[in-house]
């Protein structure tokens, strides 16, 4: 590339967008690989063959020339494949994914550094090997596929074409096995561009809308406020019948808007579950182990921003699957199951909430040796352990602190690092269960929202401040009467339907003035594996909130997962509901908060 | 110092003592609003308002330069500076604003170890007027750092 040409701007529009093509055609490409090592279907085949080729034709265009002869090799052995000239075994599926994974490398290359520069003389030279015979004209076979020609006809019009050097679609007019139309016909399939209604749009600019829909939602609650306020000021009038009326059409445009808004942003689940058969295959190598990966519902779609959330959460979950999850095919053998491990993940859609399902029949969890370990390691105590139900202790293996396998392997084992993954999905306001039965199975579950920015959130009064509790965690309100609160072990509990819900004041973690509630209600919520109740003073109501981050400045404050502005443009706090529990477990343990509010005097 | 520099800056009291701030690093001065006050956060953080839709965090600098033990009650005179440090955005209240001064570079010196009982890490200087001192900060060293390792010292806790 020489500069003049680089610094075109027109020339970067074209190259910024074919490494955007191309990064989705190598994915799309990667993925039917895998799959066409254990089912050859034409189609597939037929697919990663023309994104080689796209690659390949553009790339020469823009004269990345390495990355272009990198695709021409491996064009030409996707051609044999195609022509049945050889059947994709693991050894070509190999080099071929070798050879992506090149492609891909260079064109992140290209984008950081504007050219590509790799060693690549080892796989073209794997490719050559692959490819010994010429591969043959295209068109030819467009023909074939068409059925407009025979492949006997093909072979003579290839003889001829040998003879007289002249394009093989001119001869076969000649010959009159063509008319023209058809040839031209052929020739825009040979593009293999099918015209979309879709545009590519940057990110940040769908990012910008959604902030701006979120202020509109602000506007709209305090239209509503304002309204309602109005009305309850006065009498019937024209005037706040008609404000009533605007209220009522901007709050239902609002929401329409706001849905349409968010729905651009959902991309279906299978681009992350594209990823996941390499995946599994590379893994299922590594670790010798032998797995029928199921992949259901990768149509189901959920916020750009919770997949790529969701990315390493995932793949952590994956790999604790193969490596640990699943044992090795004579292990199997003697419990007297198939060779084939089942890795089955699923994802569909509950309400507004999205279920990731990783299942595995594999070892699944022994609770007595996760039991063993975390009285080990001094992280909780005998008595502690021994009460727990099954449930509770499943849910140990998330306990931070419980890593063991470091030393074993490079890849995670069962229990390390599934804090991490807990912290993360929580993060998102979502929740992680296990579930397993040992010998048989282990399935996690992960129930995450359909995006983060917008949420329903229950609106509750402590003292005199307000906070907004998620609303998604929320599973019901029971009203505060003397005697409904039991002390247990000096800290306070509901007795709800022969549940024992802990009860958090958070009154004690807010301000340091004892002041109990003694009316009021308690909100139960429900994360994880966890029930616990949250008392307040009064409930305000419902609310839908935009999710606001506290800033760079504050970073993460224990308790506070971020903020949002009411109706009346006051900010009040969301809580993270998983590390008020964290913090109130540490207060249980008889630390005390180490800073609460301090007194201020607002105007 | 290079003469002849002249230094546009805002000044403010805080209780007897006058600061001055580079007037560049100011975005807005805004009266006393309503506060929102966050639990667990370290004890220099008033809180969060909302400025035109943005949540903004609020320092009490009596309580961050170490004078005073804060909390003074809000009077009419009462102002919330609001600054922007390399994108970051925060405001913090003082008892009140007193004027924009512009003031030759080599009348500023460097600062003697305390000043006023603020910490001198935070002094960029101390500029002479008339008949008194004005006490330059350096905001960049006063809301960075040793406030992330407070938040974080306070999150390990």
């Amino acid at each position: 590339m020489d500069e003049k040409m680089s610094q075109n701007e027109e020339m970067k529009e074209i190259i910024e967008e074919f490494i955007v093509e191309s990064n989705e055609l190598i994915e799309k490409a990667v993925e039917d690989v895998v799959r066409i090592e254990r089912n050859p279907d034409d189609e597939l085949i037929n697919g990663i063959f023309r994104a080689v080729h796209t690659i390949k034709g553009t790339s020469s265009f823009l004269g990345f020339n390495m990355l272009s002869n990198l695709s021409h090799k491996a064009e030409d052995v996707l051609g044999r494949i195609r022509k049945k000239d050889m059947e994709p075994d693991a050894d070509i599926a190999d080099t071929l994914l070798e050879a992506l994974d090149f492609m891909k490398l260079m064109i992140d290359d290209i984008r950081v550094k504007g050219t590509e520069s790799r060693d690549v003389s080892h796989t073209l030279r794997k490719l050559e090997f692959l490819n010994k015979a010429d591969t043959r004209k295209k068109i030819g076979e467009i023909l074939i596929d068409e059925g407009v020609i025979s492949n006997r006809e093909r072979e003579e019009l290839l003889e001829k074409q040998k003879q007289d050097g002249k394009k093989l679609g001119e001869i076969a007019i000649e010959e009159k096995l063509i008319t023209e139309k058809q040839l031209s016909n052929v020739l825009a399939k040979q593009q293999a561009h099918k015209e979309e209604q879709t545009i590519r749009i940057d990110v940040r600019k769908l990012d910008e809308l959604m902030n701006l829909v979120g202020e509109l939602v602000l506007g709209k609650n305090r239209l509503i406020l304002l309204d309602s306020l109005a009305r309850k000021g006065s009498n019937n009038n024209a005037m706040l019948d008609t404000l009533s009326d605007v209220t009522n059409y901007v709050e239902a445009v609002t929401n329409d808007l706001q849905l349409a808004v968010m729905r651009a942003r959902l991309v279906p689940i299978g681009k992350l579950f594209n990823k996941i058969p390499r995946l599994v295959r590379d893994l299922s190598g590594e670790f010798k182990k032998q797995i029928d990966l199921k992949i259901e519902g990768e149509s189901t779609e959920l916020d750009r921003s919770l997949i790529e959330a969701l990315h390493d959460p995932l793949i952590h979950i994956i790999r604790n699957s193969v490596d640990h999850g699943i044992e090795a095919p004579a292990e199997r053998e003697k419990k007297g199951k198939s060779q084939k491990g089942v890795l089955s993940i699923k994802a569909c859609n509950e309400g507004n909430q999205i279920i990731v399902e990783i299942f595995d029949d594999g070892k699944g969890i022994n609770i007595q040796t996760v039991k063993d370990k975390v009285k080990e390691k001094g992280l909780l105590s005998e008595g502690e352990l021994n009460g727990m139900s099954t449930r509770e202790a499943m849910g140990l293996i998330f306990i931070p602190g419980l890593s063991t396998a470091k030393k074993v392997s490079n890849v995670s084992g069962r229990g390390v690092g599934m804090d991490v993954v807990k912290t993360n999905i929580e993060k998102m306001n979502g929740q992680v269960y296990i579930e397993s039965e040992e010998d048989k199975w282990t399935r996690l579950t992960l129930k995450l929202p359909l995006t983060l920015a917008i949420m329903r959130a229950l609106i509750v009064r402590v003292n005199q401040e307000l906070f907004a509790v998620p609303l998604n965690t929320v599973t019901e309100l029971v009203k505060l009467y003397d005697g409904l609160i039991k002390s247990v072990d000096k800290n306070e509990a509901l007795v709800l339907r022969d549940m024992v819900i802990p009860i958090v004041d958070l009154s004690k973690i807010v301000d340091s003035s004892e002041s109990r509630i003694d009316e009021g209600y308690i909100v139960v919520c429900n994360i994880g594996e966890k029930i616990i109740g949250i008392k307040a003073h009064s409930v305000v109501g419902q609310e839908e909130v935009v999710m606001k981050p506290l800033g760079e400045f504050l970073g993460n404050i224990n308790g506070v997962g971020g903020a949002t502005i009411r109706g009346d443009g006051k900010v009040i706090l969301i809580l993270d509901l998983p590390a008020v529990i964290e913090h109130y477990g540490s207060l249980r343990r008889g630390f005390n908060p180490t800073r609460t509010f301090s007194q201020i005097s607002p105007n | 110092m290079t003469e002849g520099k002249i230094l546009q800056l805002v000044t403010f009291k805080l209780g007897n003592e006058e600061f001055g701030v580079d007037i560049l690093k100011v975005q807005e001065i805004n009266r006393m609003m309503d506060i929102t006050r966050i639990p667990n956060a370290p004890e220099f953080i008033e809180g969060v308002i909302n400025l035109r839709g943005k949540i903004i965090p609020i320092v009490d600098l009596r309580k961050k330069l170490g004078f005073g033990h804060g909390n003074k009650e809000t009077e009419k005179t009462t102002r919330i500076i609001v600054v922007e440090l390399d994108g970051l955005v925060l405001g913090f209240i003082v008892d009140s604003v007193s004027e924009v001064l512009r003031i030759p570079e080599n009348t500023i010196e460097p600062a003697p170890s305390i000043v006023g009982g603020v910490d001198s890490d935070y002094i960029e200087g101390v500029g002479k007027l008339d008949n008194r001192l004005l006490i330059l900060l350096e905001l960049k060293k006063l809301f960075s750092c040793s406030d992330r390792k407070d938040i974080e010292n306070f999150e390990m806790n």
